[in-house]
């Protein structure tokens, strides 16, 4: 056998090793998974089967999956679906806008600033919600609103601390090229934080999610809150366990998706 | 070289807050002339390019480009190479080099097509799609500079673009650049810590003192142009550097 062959064959080896490596990472993930569900089966069924709060899986997926394909809770969940996502793309455009925006102003005005936004941060919202009904009436508006706030906070934060710290020579040299402020802004300062955006986004996401569920949760006449409240008076611990399954399913779909952007978005970082 | 002005450097004094970086720097560079700032690390070099560039205000005195008192910067006039590169790590080695064209308001077709022509003349033709992280630090710094040569300005201002490369690759790139530029007739003034690259390259060299940068000496070069690499064993080149180094260790009191 020549050189060649050989090193074409321990390449291949090498590759096969890798595959069968990957293989067994996937098989122990799933292996973890499974062995919660089964313990959870396991569980429920055994010491706690009087308890009418947990419902096995088995049941779960038995009587919740019809429950949750019933037209009214399809309909709580777009509910839910749809004021978060017109929450997030608020979140989304206008948290990094003024984040960005808030980041590059003079140094002492961005401190300021962010001690607020910090201090805004760290303050528990719901003791606030009763203002929010208020203030935007009973339903869809306000809900959207907790949600916003819920989640435009730390994407403020993330993004101007980000935003304020781009390399200074990476701005000046924009200058000596003759780069506009609005082209430094969107070519230099938007590109080297987009990372850091799109990982403020991940968190932001989840707290809007939160936002809009806490303010269904607390007043709210529809929605998978108010669906979550209302099977906890009837005692439906399969139903309840089922609709909280899908919105951990919806959360777990948003949070892979934004992952994904944000290992594309950061790249170029090492 | 024309024997007209270009830049000329006038009382200048130089400060970051309380902390002084040159003290009364004074200077001409002539149109076409090739001029090195030499001097030891921390004493004002890089303040004193930025200053000619415009991004750094003196505190007094002031630099004249082409007639005219420098403000801020001047990109139809001016192009610079920083000493850490400030190159786009968002941006492939081509886009890196047409993004000084976008900001000059070149079309996309043209810019692409004389980014990759810059390219190519640093000796990078084949890597235009890599990103600077997959480059070298000599390649970066070849990167670098093919977006300073892009653009139409007539001033180069290279902060230590060699530094990332040994002595050899530094000079024989020095020297390739040097023809370049001589081509293209362009004014350089260009900041480094290598006495036989100053030499080598250069028209005149001003020699720097310790912190606050003060002018101890501007020595102009013995060496006739075009430069050739035979011209590092001519005995004028040897005295050239011993005079340089003599100069640039005189104040050197040991470590403190
Ligand atoms: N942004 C800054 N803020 C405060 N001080 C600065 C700043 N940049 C430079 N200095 C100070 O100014 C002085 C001159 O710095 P400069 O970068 O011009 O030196 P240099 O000659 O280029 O050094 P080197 O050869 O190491 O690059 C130093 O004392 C440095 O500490
Ligand atoms: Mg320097």
């Amino acid at each position: 056998m020549s050189a060649t062959t050989e090193r074409v064959t321990a390449a291949r080896s090498g590759r096969n090793t890798r595959k069968t490596l990957a293989r067994q990472a996937i098989a122990l993930r799933s292996a973890t998974i499974a062995a919660a569900v089964v313990a959870w089966e396991l569980v429920a069924r055994g010491p706690m089967r009087h308890n009418d709060f947990l419902a096995a899986p088995s049941k779960v997926v038995t009587d919740g999956l019809s429950f949750v394909l019933q037209p009214d809770t399809l309909l709580a969940l777009w509910q839910t679906t749809f004021r978060f996502l017109i929450a997030f793309l608020i979140v989304a455009v206008a948290g990094s806008a003024l984040g960005l925006v808030m980041g590059r102003l003079h140094r002492h005005i961005f401190l300021g600033a962010r001690d607020v936004v910090t201090v805004l941060y760290a303050l528990p919202m719901v003791p606030f919600y009763p203002l929010f009904v208020l203030w935007a009436g009973l339903g869809t508006r306000s809900e959207i609103a907790f949600g916003v706030i819920h989640g435009m906070i730390p994407v403020i934060l993330m993004t101007m601390s980000a935003s304020a710290q781009v390399e200074p020579n990476l701005i000046s040299s924009g200058e000596t090229m003759g780069a506009s402020r609005f082209q430094r802004l969107l070519f230099i300062i938007v590109p080297s934080v987009l990372p850091d955006i799109v990982s403020a986004l991940k968190i932001g996401a989840a707290l809007t999610l939160l936002g809009v569920l806490l303010a269904e949760l607390m007043i709210s006449i529809n929605g998978v809150g108010s669906f979550i409240t209302n099977q906890i008076t009837n005692h439906q611990a399969a139903w309840l366990n089922a609709i909280v399954l899908v919105v951990c399913l919806g959360a777990v779909v948003i949070n892979t998706g934004l992952g994904w952007i944000e290992r594309r978005a950061s790249r170029w970082r090492t | 070289m024309s024997d007209e002005t270009q830049i000329s450097v006038r009382d200048v004094s130089l400060s970051y807050g309380p902390i002084v970086a040159a003290l009364d720097l004074t200077f001409d560079v002539r149109r076409g002339e090739f001029v090195s700032l030499i001097g030891p690390s921390g004493c004002g070099k890089s303040s004193a390019l930025r200053a000619i560039g415009g991004l750094l205000s003196p505190q007094t005195g002031e630099v004249h480009l082409g007639g005219s008192v420098v403000r801020g910067p001047r990109p139809k006039e001016i192009s610079f190479v920083f000493q850490d590169l400030a190159l786009y790590p968002w941006r492939s080695a081509l886009r890196n080099v047409e993004v000084a064209l976008q900001f000059a308001g070149v079309t996309r077709k043209e810019r692409r097509a004389r980014a990759m022509e810059a390219l190519h003349l640093v000796g990078l033709g084949d890597v235009p799609n890599r990103f600077p992280n997959q480059l070298s630090g000599g390649m970066q710094q070849r990167v670098a500079i093919a977006r300073a040569l892009v653009s139409d300005a007539s001033v180069l201002l290279l902060d230590e673009p060699f530094a990332a490369l040994d002595e050899q690759t530094r000079l024989r790139l020095g020297g390739q650049l040097l023809t370049l530029l001589e081509e293209q007739g362009k004014t350089v003034v260009f900041v480094t810590h290598s006495l036989s690259e100053a030499a080598y390259l250069s028209d005149r060299i001003v020699v720097m003192g310790p912190r606050p940068a003060t002018i101890k000496e501007v020595i102009s070069v013995p060496l006739p142009r075009p430069r050739h690499p035979s011209m590092m064993r001519a005995p004028e080149f040897h005295e050239l550097t011993d005079r340089l180094s003599s100069l640039l260790f005189e104040d050197d009191r040991g470590p403190s």
